[in-house]
């Protein structure tokens, strides 16, 4: 029980989080974007579907990586299912968003979906990464334990 | 040497030796005494062997026997994985899975994995796998 109210109040603390972050980066983005292009205007309606994109967004990624729904499954599982997901609710957030329109060209699907797959393995290769890193840790905490033992 | 047991005392076995002095021949005798908890009955080919623990690798259950492996040989033992834990210090001895038992003492290193197992590879370069269920009982012995 202690640790679904836990669970809950990290779910909380992310999209709090989640959604403050992305709503600064993105109104750091629309700022440079009017300045770069001398946009004067900002259409209000397209700020508020900018809004709910992020908070669908924050969502999605908090229900995959945080312990609320989803208990068991290792950092590879919830990586895979958030970016079939999220590429799914992203296309067709651009579409709602008005970036995307038509069905675009094999070679535009391909651009998208190679940027999905980038990510997804600079992601694993970060994480492989920690993992070596966490090697040297367990392997140095089992020495001294060895050691001790020998005492 | 005069050798007495006293029985239905309500404490934990322990041994005294009751010397003129501290020789050679006592210290032997204790070191005797020391060992002799870490042994243990094995059988090989229907002979009775016994195994010095600190040369066991780790235990195995499989199809409700239980092997023991050293680095020479596997022998066949009569306890079960759960009496196994109940005998064996669990200091040196950590059960890492369903069916298996690990002399930590034995392991080279550890490798965590990406579906939060955590990969030993004892001295013989054997790999074994710390299941996920067991994962933490391992990361709090080792206080990591």
């Amino acid at each position: 029980m202690k640790n679904h109210k836990n669970e809950l109040v990290k779910f909380g603390v992310w999209t709090r989080n989640g959604i403050a972050f992305c709503t600064t980066w993105l109104l750091i983005i629309l700022i440079a974007y009017c300045h770069i292009f001398n946009q004067q205007q900002i259409a209000v309606y397209l700020l508020t579907k900018m809004m709910f994109f992020i908070i669908g967004s924050v969502l999605i990624f908090n229900l995959l990586f945080t312990k609320l729904f989803i208990k068991k499954w290792t950092f590879t599982q919830r990586l895979t299912y958030f970016m079939m997901l999220y590429s799914v609710y992203e296309s067709l957030s651009f579409y709602w968003l008005g970036l995307f329109y038509g069905l675009g060209t094999f070679i535009q699907w391909l651009i998208f979906i190679s940027i999905i797959c980038t990510l997804y393995l600079i992601c694993i290769a970060i994480y492989q990464r920690r993992s070596k890193r966490y090697e040297k840790i367990y392997t140095q905490a089992l020495k001294n334990y060895q050691q001790q033992r020998k005492k | 040497m005069d050798i007495q047991i006293i029985e239905h005392i309500k404490e934990t076995l322990s041994v005294i030796i009751q010397c003129d002095k501290i020789d050679d021949e006592v210290i032997g005798l204790k070191s005797h005494i020391e060992s002799f908890e870490n042994k243990l009955y094995a059988q090989k080919d229907g002979i009775k062997v016994l195994v010095i623990l600190s040369e066991v690798l780790y235990f195995e259950s499989v199809d409700n026997h239980t092997f023991l492996y050293t680095q020479e040989d596997v022998l066949e033992i009569k306890y079960r994985l759960y009496e196994l834990e109940e005998i064996l210090s669990n200091k040196d001895f950590v059960r890492i899975s369903k069916s298996l038992i690990v002399n930590i003492n034995k392991i080279h290193s550890l490798k965590p994995e990406l579906n939060r197992t955590i990969l030993a590879t004892l001295c013989n370069g054997e790999l074994l796998s710390i299941s996920r269920k067991y994962v933490p009982f391992v990361r709090k012995l080792l206080s990591i």
